[in-house]
């Protein structure tokens, strides 16, 4: 039997949330660490641990969804574990303080909402094809089939950006920041991660809702959140 | 199940996330602390990797081609382009065309759909994550431009 280890969700901004529910791994409870002005929210794991079921990757999820309804959190990447609640309050609460300070300046009372638009059937290729009627030809030989689609996949990419765009410029208004991801998906025309202020929210809604409207016949539209800021921490720090 | 799939239309108000619509946002963003100390992720950092690559292949050409030369002969109809656009959230027909995005999709259901067999950790790989995805991403593409 090997010494536990401390699975790392997230840091919070005081010690005042008490966490609760089950962990990854063995379920171990959520627990807090507390340190100076800042808490790590940590479960036990053995450690020789390794994982990477859906099991918990579910509990990561729900243990900082719980969290971000009520609280500002900065949360970690999957994955973080560290020896000791020792390691954790002096590598990551102390040996950060600073680095955690200017986070939850940037990040209090916002939380990450997710827009991502679809192509609603063959909407992509109809608008591409109207754009370039040359798309309209008939290849002959192998090499003009392949010579059409490089023709096809760079109007589709083009019609994507303008699309990009189109979306990006109304959705972004009620945002403090924004992250666009690369399509994850052919048929994805935005994957937009935006960092809104709580009170900010409905207007948020509100635009997404028009949008859903107006372009309903060219997008579907998956409206998510909140979620803990995870791309809005993108960061990697050495201890 | 429902993993990268755009089915749920949006319903007036934003959705509780579910595991897809969270997945690569907590396997790829976020706070990272002393990386070394991640634990090991084998199985499901390939998955990311794989799951990016909107392949710029001679195989999409032939699928855009194809699609495109449907979408002339039914211009008014309304039979499009299953396979292009459909197939990879649909998870039912696995079509020679539909290339690697299903590939890639059918190997997330893999590792989150599955039990006990989505552990292909071999116990000694504890190398920090971008240095193992770059390598299979080079070759990957190589594969693709052949």
């Amino acid at each position: 039997m090997s010494e536990p280890a401390v699975y790392v969700y997230g840091v919070v901004n005081g010690s005042s949330p008490a966490a609760k529910g089950a962990g990854v791994a063995t379920a171990a409870p959520v627990r807090m660490v507390a340190g100076d002005g800042f808490a790590a929210v940590v479960s036990d794991v053995p450690a020789d641990w390794r994982t990477g079921g859906r099991d918990d990757l579910q509990a990561h999820d729900r243990v900082l969804a719980a969290l971000v309804a009520q609280h500002a959190v900065v949360p970690m990447r999957f994955g973080v574990v560290m020896e000791s609640d020792d390691a954790v309050r002096e590598r990551l609460l102390a040996g950060h303080a600073g680095e955690l300070g200017a986070l939850f300046e940037r990040l209090d009372d916002r939380v990450q909402m997710s827009v991502k638009a679809y192509y609603v059937g063959e909407a992509l290729l109809r608008e591409v094809v109207r754009r370039y009627p040359q798309l309209k030809r008939d290849p002959e030989s192998q090499p003009e089939r392949i010579a059409l689609g490089r023709d096809v996949a760079a109007a589709v990419e083009e019609q994507r950006a303008l699309d990009q765009d189109l979306l990006l410029t109304p959705l972004s208004e009620p945002a403090d920041d924004v992250r666009v991801e690369p399509p994850a998906a052919e048929r994805q025309a935005l994957n937009l991660q935006l960092l809104v202020a709580r009170p900010r929210r409905a207007q948020l809604d509100a635009t997404v809702t028009r949008l859903a409207t107006e372009y309903g016949d060219r997008f579907a539209f998956r409206y998510v959140g909140p979620l803990p800021p995870y791309s809005f921490t993108e960061l990697e720090w050495d201890s | 199940m429902a993993v990268a799939t755009s089915q749920n239309r949006y319903a007036g108000g934003p959705s509780p996330s579910g595991l897809a619509d969270v997945l690569d946002l907590i396997l790829d963003k976020g706070l990272v602390i002393d990386i070394y100390l991640r634990v090991s992720l084998v199985g499901i950092e390939l998955l990311t990797v794989d799951a990016r690559i909107v392949v710029a292949s001679v195989d999409t050409y032939l699928r855009f081609a194809d699609a495109v030369g449907r979408l002339n002969i039914d211009d008014d109809g309304k039979e499009g382009l299953p396979e292009l656009l459909e197939g990879m959230t649909s998870g039912a027909a696995k079509s020679k065309t539909s290339g690697a995005l299903d590939a890639a999709k059918e190997k997330i259901e893999g590792v989150l759909g599955g039990g006990d067999d989505d552990d292909d950790d071999d116990g000694k790989d504890d190398r920090p994550r971008r240095e193992r995805a770059r390598p299979r991403r080079a070759k990957r593409r190589e594969e693709d431009d052949r």
